[in-house]
């Protein structure tokens, strides 16, 4: 195995990994109980790809099981500096694109790459990551930089994600179950009025408006009365889902040269919005690898299937406007069905009859060869075949309609199926010579991948009843939505060479040619590069004789220019598609598009610079890094004047330049290490300034002109300036730029703000005491500026069936109040006050709040049985564990949830489990 | 190094091409394709009649309340009150859809009419029929243009990449020269056969009725009277004596329809004018127009509707969903009556009044009236002619608004300020103005006269 940097950086620096058996079974976590390692050597000693000089970030077992949720992408948030997670989508270092969709990194699960999400139907949470078990994941890595991604070439263009399962080779037969068992759910609610508080506020509405209430515009007052009292909240998000989770692994061999590892998990949990009984997510994982060792040990090949399995079933959508309604609005008529009022006026548990039923499989099948000419020269053949499925399913019920609305459909259903297939091959050369203090690699690979994409969405309505809703040659009505297939096929080549001094001095290139069918011909091909030098300084004489204290210091410097070809395909071919709508039946065909031929490859160059340093005997380990990604070539919508039959067509933007930037800390510290008390702790910290365009001549006549703006970030939000509260009418204000006297958005919609956080990242503590571990991780993110509960909910104090939180009751202006910091109460759009609410207040900087928060998002306690009684029960070892999610939030964000920022806050779990070894 | 060789290798195309996505389907290969043609000629329909409003909802919904007709019913954050208050401003996000649907549409038959040109799948005669529906579409939508806006770029090709520079060209050049509205419908009506379709399809009838009318706005009052005759003469359309069935599917009176059959969307564009409760505020009439109507004038009876909220809409639609075919209705597009307004008109201008007269009769008596005296003067005629479009037309495209410019009656009736105060009406307001995003685009635009230039 090539490990050019192994003996000599890893032993040295690795103090806590050094303890782990390598290569034995996993389930080492209870030696190696502290989640992170950062520095990259480690990786990259196992890895015949490695760049001993790349930048990335790695999560290991332990830390992702303390992640019970569905998805293990949440596992990384706070974890690895750089990374943001948002809604279970990371984001590497910002984004290279003035397009949204296209910052998604990379994926790479064993060697074989995973799509990164199916957007393809109604609902599209179906992100093929939800279908990995964490507690099957050995390792999760973050590749970051220039060099560290370099090899995966144009596709790694916005990070690369490494997730590694478990896997043990050895011989002897080895047993491991664990199993788990909790419960999740809401525990944090809002106050919002009560019947009595919220009819009182009506009222004072009305007087204030001096509107006489009657059954149109007072229906809540004068026909629903006090009879009910309902938390919405608690209606939609009260209940409890239980949570179990099993997992079982055998591994052994036939041989010392033949060995298996078989892994089989499940895992339930309930789900909480409206739910039924029936309604759950449920996921099966298996996984079986084969490995043999042979011709002397000279071949070494590597099988292995994992097939994995979810199903979901859920009710409702995002139920956040619902959760608002007021409190005695009735819920059902006597009779038991829904009660409705008239056209306009919803009942929210109509959501009761919406149901998802989504099902996806995941399909991965690798085959690693890997053959030692001689002790210098190695060849590796990787051969990858994925695919993922997914069959979505939503039925509306006729229950669902307001009967006295004008409903276009009954008894309707959305059905998606969708599949990915992935095929890769990637052979490699592998050459090291080393000679007196000189080491030289040399890397020749290829790569060729080509993936196949092919979805339906149906539209099915008018069922004559539910009970035909999976008949769908029963609906007379049938619209397929949309339907495609789409290949795209990729081929690299790339060399990299390292050479290192003394393992001093470091230095790795690499050269690649991309190709990609995204683009045409002329331009399908680009050519791109890397440059990493490191420097371990410690290793100097004149460092060690005068800075006894630093046990490890090394800098770290590389820069590279990366292709991406995330860009919408084939836009090289005019192109006909069918009209939105047939005409006399026949589909209609009409010019989708004038051809672009001449866009190619987006550029992104990445520089970053690294230091790693080591005290006190390594007890204190600190990694920072400083890292500039400049953008160009960026494709995007030119515009044009609408004479030419389109207001813009996809092109090169000239001149257009995206830039991010940052700085991310890393820190490992072992405040205590005796024989029986251990205290560990980690921390990482990111201080982005990420995605901010410097350059984009012309931007104001493009469409990006109301959304992105010269010297800010991609995020910014154009809002009106809030100037307070008229004392005298309760009026709000906003600032009038131009000073014309009329308030319009065009003139004074011009205070800018983005909504990215200032910096965030995790605090990992850990003791172990005797048998017991104490683990407990908070994540904090400073986001100063956040679209708070006004904005998404827009409605004043006073408004027709629509509750407020109590916070928004206390200061509002009356004559009484004149100095109230909130509007006046006001029963209508109409009104001076009610004007202004709606198309100055709600879209000013007034509704914008802090959304920072601390939370604790995992603690862990497990205690190891004793020695003698593991022994009694004929185990290696028997681990018993509680753990809690999302226990305890500090934020003074006003509204449900500064993590989700819907109406759905992260959910608290508590479990309890053990693991078994054998 | 080796590397050189393993670049050059991966060089080799074809190891990267790929099936293009199934909804992608190159322009060459849909013009070497008898059916595809065939499809992208129901393309122009689905995207003309259905998708793209010019034909469906937008030119009554925007138009039709900057005459003396009608009104919104909206917040006023939308700023349709604009085009009430006739207070145009180039800033206007409904003006700048005026101005980029029919160019959208024009696109789509440009590119037909070059692709076809040059197809040798299909016969020559085939080739000009569908070149004819192309053109139609076309005239069309440089009618709509020239109407609002006057002198426009004159756009005939698809290249996108060069057309965006083009500077305006004069509205009679438009409307005369080779290519243009009359050229183009002279085209489609040699090309295109008498109806062999249910009046879904453009006909030569269909080119004459447009093209009788293009002529009437043109003032060429022979060629118009001319070309309405022959519609008129055809057999095949007749008034329908019931007003009620004027606008049902198998209506004799019907021109041009868009066909619903299957598709919901162009029962959307008619909601607007139709009854249901969601959409019947939109589009409100006038006082003025509806104590317009003489006392005993059926169409007040059969195409009003009074809501007990105290409003007044049109009810020439009364459908908003898609029924059994007996009550089944259409978007119609073009209707034997225009033809006969067009021709009285037409008439009345060269002199022969009793002729006009009888065609204002025909009218008129359906609708319940009795002849007009034959004693009227020209100018008497010409004004009942102007009365009886307003009560025959109101709310079908922009009827109203376009006759009162055409006709230079615009300030004596939109500028009346004790029957419309909130209106400013004002010469120049004949035409709309170009959006302001198209002049920073195309530098060689120039503002309409009366409007603000941008600085």
């Amino acid at each position: 195995m090539l490990s050019l940097y192994k003996n000599t950086i890893v032993k040295r620096y690795n103090i806590f990994k050094s303890r782990k058996p390598n290569g034995k079974f996993a389930f080492s976590s209870l030696l190696l109980f502290f989640g992170i390692v950062i520095n990259s050597e480690i990786i990259y000693a196992q890895d015949y790809n490695a760049s001993p000089t790349g930048n990335t970030g790695k999560v290991e077992a332990d830390v992702i099981e303390l992640e019970q949720g569905s998805n293990t992408v949440n596992a990384l948030k706070g974890r690895v500096s750089g990374v943001e997670v948002e809604n279970g989508k990371l984001k590497i270092r910002g984004q290279s694109n003035v397009e949204d969709k296209l910052a998604e990194p990379l994926v790479i699960i064993d060697g074989v790459q995973l799509p990164s999400g199916f957007s393809w139907s109604a609902n599209d949470q179906f992100s093929p990551l939800n279908l990995l078990n964490s507690s099957s994941i050995e390792s999760v890595e973050i590749l970051k930089d220039a060099d560290a991604t370099a090899i995966y070439g144009g596709k790694g263009a916005n990070g690369v994600v490494v997730i590694k399962t478990k896997k043990v080779l050895e011989q002897k037969l080895r047993v491991s179950v664990s199993a788990a068992a909790g419960s999740t759910g809401v525990d944090s609610w809002y106050d919002f009025l009560s019947t009595g508080e919220y009819l009182d506020i009506r009222n004072k509405a009305f007087a204030a408006d001096g509107i006489t209430p009657d059954e149109k515009n007072a229906y809540d007052l004068l026909l629903w009365g006090d009879k009910y009292n309902t938390d919405w909240q608690k209606e939609f998000l009260g209940q409890k889902g239980k949570v179990y989770n099993g997992n079982i692994s055998i591994s052994g061999g036939i041989s010392n040269k033949t060995t298996f590892f078989i892994n089989a998990g499940y895992f339930e949990s309930g789900t909480v919005l409206l739910a039924e009984p029936d309604d759950k997510q449920q996921r099966i994982n298996t996984k079986l690898l084969v490995n043999h060792r042979g011709l002397n040990n000279k071949l070494d090949i590597t099988a292995s299937i994992a097939f994995n399995k979810l199903n979901i079933q859920s009710r409702g959508d995002n139920p956040s406007s619902n959760l608002i309604n007021a409190p005695n609005q009735p819920l059902y008529n006597d009779d038991g069905s829904l009660y409705w009022l008239n056209s306009s006026v919803v009942n929210p548990l109509r959501h009761k009859y919406v149901v998802t039923q989504n099902k996806g499989t995941d399909l991965i099948t690798n085959l690693q060869t890997h053959y030692s000419f001689s002790s210098d020269l190695n060849a590796i053949l990787d051969v990858g075949y994925s695919r993922n499925t997914a069959e979505q399913f939503q039925s509306y019920s006729g229950k669902y309609l307001n009967p006295y609305a004008n409903n276009s459909y009954k008894n309707r259903v959305l059905a998606g199926d969708s599949y990915n297939e992935k095929f890769l091959v990637e052979p490699r050369i592998n050459y090291t010579k080393k000679w007196d203090n000189h080491s030289l690699t040399a890397l020749l690979g290829a790569s060729y991948q080509a993936d196949h994409f092919a979805g339906d969405d149906l539209e099915l309505r008018d069922f004559p009843s539910e009970f035909f809703f999976r008949n769908y040659a029963v609906a007379p009505v049938k619209y397929l939505v949309n339907s495609n297939t789409e290949d795209i096929k990729r081929a690299s080549v790339y060399t990299r060479i390292g050479y290192d001094y003394n393992a001093k001095y470091i230095f790795s290139g690499t050269i690649r040619r991309d190709g990609s069918s995204i683009f045409d011909r002329e331009n399908r091909y680009g050519n791109f590069w890397s440059l990493a030098g490191a420097w371990i300084f410690s290793d100097e004489n004149f460092i060690r004789n005068n800075l006894g204290f630093l046990n490890y210091g090394k800098l770290k410097i590389s820069h590279g220019v990366t292709g991406n070809d995330n860009v919408t395909p084939f836009q090289y071919i005019t192109a006909y598609g069918a009209s939105t709508y047939p005409y006399e039946g026949g589909a209609g065909l009409i010019l989708k598009r004038v051809a672009n031929p001449q866009f190619s490859w987006e550029k992104t160059q990445k520089s970053e610079v690294h230091l790693d340093l080591a005290f006190l005997n390594n007890r204190l380990q600190v990694t920072g890094a400083g890292y500039l990604h400049i953008s160009n070539s960026l494709v995007g919508n030119q515009p044009t004047a609408f004479q030419t039959g389109v207001d813009s067509y996809k092109d090169v933007l000239q001149d257009v330049v995206l830039r991010s930037r940052g700085i991310e800390l890393d820190l490992v510290s072992t405040n205590i290490r005796n024989r029986n008390f251990q205290w560990l702790t980690t921390l990482t910290l990111t201080i982005p300034d990420n995605s901010r365009i410097t350059s984009f001549p012309g931007i104001e006549n493009t469409s990006y002109a109301s959304t992105r703006k010269v010297g800010e970030r991609l995020s910014i939000t154009r809002l009106y300036q809030f100037t307070g509260i008229n004392p005298e009418n309760g009026v709000s204000t906003v600032k009038d730029v131009n000073e014309d006297g009329k308030i319009t958005a065009a003139d004074d919609k011009l205070f800018l703000k983005d909504t990215d956080p200032d910096y965030y990242g995790g605090l990992h503590n850990s003791f172990r005491y005797k048998n017991w571990q104490l683990d407990a991780f908070f994540y904090f993110e400073k986001r100063p500026f956040q679209e708070g509960y006004l904005k998404t909910y827009y409605y004043p104090a006073g408004y027709i069936g629509k509750n407020v939180p109590r916070s928004l009751v206390k200061d509002y202006w009356s004559p009484e109040n004149p100095g109230g910091t909130l509007p006046g109460l006001t029963t209508t759009t109409t009104s001076d006050i009610g004007y202004a609410y709606f198309n100055h207040y709600t879209e000013s900087s007034a509704v914008y709040t802090d959304a920072s928060y601390i939370r604790l998002k995992n603690v862990s306690l497990a205690y190891t049985l004793p020695e003698a009684a593991t022994r009694k029960l004929k185990a290696k070892n028997i681990r018993l564990y509680v753990r809690g999610e999302n226990l305890w939030t500090l934020t003074e964000f006003d509204e449900w949830d500064p993590e989700t920022q819907t109406a759905v806050p992260a959910f608290r779990t508590i479990t309890a489990g053990a693991t078994l070894l054998f | 190094m080796g590397i050189t060789v393993l670049l050059s290798v991966a060089s080799c195309n074809d190891i990267l091409d790929v099936d293009l996505p199934s909804n992608v389907i190159p322009r060459e290969d849909v013009f070497s394709n008898q059916e595809a043609i065939e499809a992208a000629i129901d393309g122009l329909y689905a995207e003309n009649l259905f998708n793209l409003g010019i034909y469906e909802y937008v030119i009554p919904m925007y138009l039709s309340p900057a005459s003396d007709e009608s009104y919104h019913n909206l917040p006023t954050t939308y700023n349709f009150e604009e085009f009430r208050k006739n207070a145009y401003s180039a800033s206007n996000s409904y003006i700048a859809l005026l101005w980029s649907y029919p160019y959208e549409s024009a696109l789509l038959s440009n590119d037909v009419i070059e692709q076809l040109s040059k197809t040798t799948v299909i016969s020559e005669e085939e080739k000009q029929h569908y070149i004819g529906e192309a053109k139609y579409f076309r005239a069309y939508d440089y009618f709509v243009l020239t109407n609002l806006f006057g002198d426009v770029p004159w756009v005939k090709s698809s290249n996108i990449r060069e057309t965006g520079l083009l500077p305006r060209e004069s509205k009679e050049k438009i409307i005369t020269d080779p290519e243009g509205i009359i050229d183009d419908l002279e085209y489609a009506k040699t090309s295109l056969t008498n109806s062999d379709n249910d009046n879904t399809r453009v006909t030569r009838s269909a080119a004459s009725a447009l093209l009788a009318r293009v002529l009437l706005y043109h003032e060429d009052w022979a060629k118009a009277e001319a070309e309405a005759t022959e519609v008129i003469e055809n057999s095949e359309y007749e008034l329908e004596t019931d007003l009620d069935k004027v606008f049902l599917r198998p209506s004799k009176e019907t021109i041009f329809r868009a066909s619903s059959a299957a598709a919901m969307p162009s029962y959307v564009g008619r909601t607007y004018f139709a009854v249901i409760e969601l959409n019947a505020s939109y589009l409100r009439l006038t006082d003025d127009l509806v104590n317009s109507f003489e006392e005993n004038d059926l169409r007040k009876e059969k195409w009003l509707k009074n809501e007990t909220a105290g409003y007044v809409h049109a009810y020439k639609y009364k459908r908003n969903t898609a029924t059994a075919a007996g009550d089944a209705e259409d978007l119609v597009l073009l209707r034997l009556a225009e033809q006969y307004l067009i021709r009285a008109e037409a008439r009345a201008q060269q002199g022969n009044l009793s002729g006009a007269i009888a065609d204002l009769d025909t009218i008129r008596n359906r609708a319940g009236l009795s002849d007009l005296s034959d004693t009227l003067s020209k100018e008497d005629v010409l004004l009942a002619v102007e009365n009886e479009r307003r009560h025959e037309l109101f709310v079908e495209e922009a009827h109203r608004l376009w006759d009162l410019v055409r006709t230079g009656r615009a300030a004596a009736i939109l500028g009346n300020k004790t029957n419309f105060p909130d209106k400013q009406w004002e010469p120049y307001k004949a035409l709309l103005p170009i959006p302001e995003k198209e002049l920073t685009l195309n530098s060689s635009l120039t503002q309409n006269p009366g409007y603000a230039e941008i600085k």
